[in-house]
């Protein structure tokens, strides 16, 4: 009899282990996190802002160089910060943000700004895809919203 | 702006006839998705493609835009259920796709 109960404690144990470990996928509210989010959203913004014109027109690429490797520093303090929290949900999305602030940069290497239709188009998704990121911030455990 | 059944049919390159009614299936079918995700980007993609049409738009923007869609696709997907990530998988990126691929080059 002793035996069985044995054996049923480490199966129970085994089972609410598993389940544990299922359960920590997500890690609660961070607000550095939040901030960086924020932060990067209004740099990113900003970015865009800075080197849209009404029409095409040649651009400083120096200022796009010195722009973009600071907006680079950003990013790579966040994705640090979020890798050291071992949240892979939290890291993916800094990184597709990077990924989508990497595209922007890569487009005025071309030498062309934005021109006003096409920055006003692509703001609007940059910032709704801050928000859906800040959104998946602000849902978790912890958070007072 | 322009009507998306106008736009498509200024488009007469029969190799893409398929895909123009699969583009248009998914369009109808995502305009009256309960998620605003996938609402949203159907309304966007019919914009831009009408943007091009009207040369408000050059294809390689357009091309930008519907790649940067994709981009909030996989942030979106990242904070959703499983059925909901499938079915944005199913109707917003291919729908993306087919635009991306196919319709900005031939418009």
């Amino acid at each position: 009899m002793r035996k069985v109960v044995k054996s049923f404690s480490k199966i129970l144990a085994i089972s609410f282990a598993t389940f544990l470990s299922g359960c920590i996928t997500l890690s609660n509210y961070s607000a550095t996190s939040y901030e960086h989010l924020t932060q990067l959203k209004a740099y990113h913004v900003k970015f865009i802002d800075d080197f849209t014109f009404e029409l095409s027109q040649p651009i400083d690429s120096l200022k796009v160089q010195v722009a973009a490797s600071a907006g680079d520093l950003k990013f790579r303090e966040a994705e640090e910060y979020a890798d050291g929290m071992k949240d892979g949900s939290r890291t993916f999305n800094i990184k597709v943000l990077h990924g989508a602030f990497n595209d922007d940069v890569k487009w005025l290497g071309k030498g062309q700004n934005f021109r006003k239709t096409y920055a006003e188009e692509l703001k609007m998704i940059r910032k709704s895809s801050y928000d859906q990121a800040i959104k998946g911030e602000k849902i978790r455990a912890g958070s007072a919203d | 702006m322009k009507d998306i059944n106008e736009i498509l049919d200024t488009i007469k390159d029969q190799s893409i006839e398929e895909l123009k009614s699969e583009f248009k299936g998914l369009l109808k079918e995502a305009s009256g998705d309960s998620l605003d995700f996938v609402k949203k980007s159907a309304a966007s993609t019919v914009r831009w493609l009408s943007l091009k049409a009207e040369g408000l738009l050059t294809e390689e923007e357009v091309k930008s835009l519907l790649e940067a869609r994709k981009k909030e696709a996989l942030v979106f997907m990242n904070t959703q259920s499983i059925a909901a990530r499938a079915k944005i998988q199913k109707l917003v990126c291919r729908l993306l796709d087919i635009a991306v691929n196919s319709l900005v080059a031939a418009l």
